[in-house]
């Protein structure tokens, strides 16, 4: 029997319901990242010259363009704009996309909700559609949305939505992405891990292309460079981003034509039920923070590793040609970029990027705390001999030390795509550099560590919200001149841009003290609160 | 009698729900406790104030001469607790949950764990998220069991479980009242409180109603009596205690609350064919404390 249409339209509500904050909070960042970097731009290029005189010193730069993308029109707003967040914003798309899509098509089933829907009137392939189509609503809302912000900001409206469309076609794909390892995996993270393994590749790809003088035809075998291809502002050819829908579609088909032919709960690649007894870390509360935190730590690690690493490739290319052109790195220096000659000047600029998703894997840290708690599981601790102050310590200890061994991981990365172009980047100051993000992680840590104990059910939402507010802060405020006091707000404003500057021990401390005051204060609010499940 | 739990005058409020009002409760050592009561009546707060899981609203939970909520890692070294629902770790095997949380508790008897596998038919060697509700369910049991503490608290302990494997835990918390060890269960399942608790108490939208031994609670409760009288068949309407009289031919049934004396001093003087007394059941019982009359 196929669905009836009214209870399709009923599942379609529901699945909105799971997930439109989630994409409030996505489109958010999309608008308000292209608005901050149109302003910004508007403001450190106003005269036609030195907007001519970037894209000249930028255009035979392809460690810059590897990072970035090729630079195309840079000398307009949209151009710009385009160029210097795509690249971000696309992956962060994408990870919404595989996100999203694996969360509800996977992380529903495993917690016992799906079976739920499915026990209605309507079919799993409907249930699929339902949720595909729900989530194609809220891509196209934040097409509709971020376009518009950019028209907003005075881009031309076919560039804009131009370049909005790829972004959020982005997401679709890895959506679609999602959905087929959804079927694939009984396990979400599963899931998660594969669709995310998918899309760092193609970020790889992506740098080989744009990085070399070679490889330019590989653009084509990758999502993010059909997304680039699109050349808004540029000879506008919107149907370079045609194959991200169309691979959208053909990966929602085959999920759909997957879900079928398996049953609920279980996935297509069977995974063995019986595994070897890993006794060695049952043996009390820290061993077990080990076994339950060390796939995180390892999965981060590479995600991040891989942008370190192909920053440290790029590292050479990028300041050599710019030491060749002098009047380039004053230009440079007012795209909020620092003037920078030697390689050290170009990695500590770009660590910055890697101290974002070093304090999401702190945040997240506190969010999988809660989920603990909220799926009942800790009360299965608490009630033996662990009292709430050493279950949330032992946690939160594990985080700071995953924190670390992502940032050093990230580190060494870094120091091995430089060394392989003998950059001459010493291994003990790219340490120094990945060291360096850990006090705004310990930060962010210790207010999410703060939100979980006061406010428990809010508070993976208060670690990420606080962390992306930082950022957007810190992006934006620096290029659009905000004042000072703004600015110091954000964390990530205190993080020097190591190695091109010492670190900025003051700040470390300071942040490092706030992050363990809010541990502090999270740890004895736990101890005062009821234990809440979901 | 040494008690083990003693509550005092203990309420919990959620927002503006009273969850629990003002339970005062004893349980003594080497008591098999059963706490009966609706969906919602508050026994999972009860069991989860006394498990330090929940901080009371005010009063207090003294569970072996310890505060539940200032001291729970000590209460918890001589605490088993069986929730009503496990959730389990998806991605570690049963076998690896029972290693876990025996170390955490900091004591489990090794064999007596293996023969509680064998005992409740488990298999932990396969991973958490390929068991069924029951299995899950048993691997609850079989760590609170294999710890061999001083009490059991106990949510809803069978909830899953298979008749068989009910009939299994009953056995087991059989023994452990014969080791002397303490249980508090709450519970649905009449059959299992009537079978295993020494005494019982009744909630009631988070108040405590009844308390007593089973006989002491059947005791306020009517006596269904019915009569076969050979001849002339008596009004008994008047009768000290009688109600909802019904008569059918020669025959009569009533029920009667409190002593059957008056009852039978009415009936000597006629021609009494058979005479049928019947206890309340624990379900007359619990119902008619729930029931659309009941108070």
């Amino acid at each position: 029997m196929s669905t009836p249409r009214h209870t399709w339209v009923r599942a379609l509500r529901h699945s909105l319901r799971l997930q439109w904050r989630q994409a409030a909070t996505w489109t958010a960042v999309f608008a308000v990242t292209g608005v901050g970097t149109a302003e910004a731009f508007k403001s450190a290029y106003p005269s036609a010259a030195s907007r001519l005189a970037l894209f000249r010193s930028v255009r035979d730069n392809y460690g810059l363009q590897g990072l970035y993308g090729v630079a195309r029109r840079i000398d307009t707003v949209g151009g710009f704009t385009t160029w210097r967040i795509t690249w971000m914003l696309g992956l962060l798309a994408g990870a919404w996309g595989l996100l999203s899509s694996t969360r509800i098509l996977r992380g529903e089933e495993q917690d016992g909700r799906r079976e739920l829907v499915l026990s209605g009137v309507i079919t799993a392939r409907g249930a699929l559609l339902a949720d595909a189509a729900a989530l194609a609503a809220l891509l196209i809302g934040s097409f509709v949305l971020y376009g518009t912000a950019l028209v907003a900001v005075g881009l031309p409206v076919t560039g804009a939505f131009v370049v909005a469309g790829g972004t959020l076609a982005v997401g679709a794909l890895f959506a679609g992405v999602g959905a087929v390892t959804s079927q694939l995996f009984a396990d979400r993270r599963h899931a998660l891990a594969s669709a995310g393994a998918l899309l760092g590749v193609s970020f790889l790809v992506r740098v080989a292309a744009d990085g070399t003088r070679t490889l330019g035809w590989v653009r084509w075998i990758t999502p993010l460079g059909w997304l680039e291809n699109t050349r808004p502002f540029a000879g506008t050819n919107p149907a370079a981003g045609l194959p991200l829908l169309g691979g959208a579609v053909v990966f929602l088909a085959v999920a759909s034509g997957l879900v079928v032919v398996r049953d609920l709960g279980s996935g297509l690649l069977v995974e063995r039920d019986r595994i070897r007894v890993r006794a060695r870390l049952l043996g009390g509360t820290v061993g077990f923070t080990v076994l339950t935190a060390r796939g995180a730590v390892v999965a981060w690690s590479a995600g991040i590793g891989l942008y370190t690493f192909v920053l440290g490739l790029l590292t050479k290319d990028v300041t050599n040609v710019i030491r060749q052109q002098a009047s380039v790195h004053s230009l440079l220096g007012r795209l909020g970029i620092a003037s920078f000659t030697r390689p050290e000047d170009l990695l500590g600029l770009m660590f910055v990027f890697a101290a974002l998703p070093i304090a999401l894997f702190a945040v997240s840290q506190v969010s999988s705390a809660r989920e603990e708690e909220a799926s009942g599981r800790v009360d299965a601790i608490l009630v033996r001999t662990v009292g709430r102050s050493r279950w949330m310590l032992t946690r939160l200890v594990a985080s700071v030390v995953g924190v670390a061994l992502v940032a050093v991981v990230s580190g060494v990365l870094a120091w091995a795509g430089a060394a392989m172009h003998d950059t001459g980047v010493p291994l003990p100051s790219m340490l120094t550099a990945a060291i360096n993000c850990v006090p705004a992680a310990v930060l962010f840590l210790g207010v999410g560590a703060a939100a979980f104990g006061i406010v428990p059910r809010y508070a993976p939402g208060v670690g990420v919200g606080v962390v992306v507010v930082s950022y957007l802060l810190e992006l934006v405020g620096a290029l659009t001149k905000a004042p000072g006091w703004v600015l110091d707000l954000s964390a990530f404003h205190h993080v020097a841009p190591s190695p091109a500057a010492p670190v900025g021990v003051t700040a470390a401390v300071v942040m490092t003290t706030i992050g363990l005051a809010g541990v502090a204060i999270g740890t004895v609010a736990f101890r005062r609160r009821d234990v809440a499940a979901a | 009698m040494e008690p083990v739990i003693t509550t005092e005058q203990l309420s919990k409020h959620f927002g503006r729900t009273t969850a629990l009002d003002r339970l005062t409760l004893e349980v003594g050592r080497g008591e098999v406790f059963g706490f009966l009561g609706p969906n919602g009546a508050g026994k999972t707060t009860t069991v989860r104030l006394l498990m330090g899981l929940l901080k009371p609203t005010s009063g207090a939970a003294r569970v072996l001469g310890l505060d539940a909520w200032e001291d729970p890692t000590r209460l918890h070294a001589r605490v088993a607790y069986v929730p009503g629902e496990f959730a389990i770790w998806p991605q570690l095997t049963g076998g690896e949950m029972l290693e876990l949380l025996g170390s955490l508790h900091g004591s489990a008897d090794i064999g007596y764990r293996d023969e509680l596998c064998e005992r409740f038919d488990f298999d932990p060697t396969k991973r958490g998220r390929s068991y069924s509700k029951g299995n899950r369910q048993k691997i609850a049991v079989i760590a609170a069991l294999m710890t061999r503490a001083e009490l059991f608290v106990c949510d809803e302990p069978t909830a899953g479980l298979d008749p068989l494997m009910e009939a299994t835990f009953r056995d087991c918390i059989g023994e452990a009242r014969e080791r002397d060890q303490t249980v508090f269960l709450s519970s649905h399942v009449l059959a299992e409180v009537e079978a295993l608790c020494d005494r019982i108490g009744i909630l009631r939208g988070g108040r405590l109603v009844d308390v007593g031994t089973l006989a002491e609670l059947r005791h306020l409760e009517a006596h269904t009596v019915e009569i076969r009288f050979q001849g002339e068949v008596p009004d008994l309407s008047a009768v000290e205690g009688a109600s909802n009289i019904s008569w059918s031919g020669e025959s009569v049934r009533l029920e009667v609350r409190g002593s059957t004396a008056p009852l039978l001093k009415a009936i000597a003087p006629y021609d009494v064919v058979s005479l049928e007394s019947r206890e309340p059941t624990l379900e007359e019982v619990f119902l008619s404390h729930y029931g659309p009359d009941g108070t």
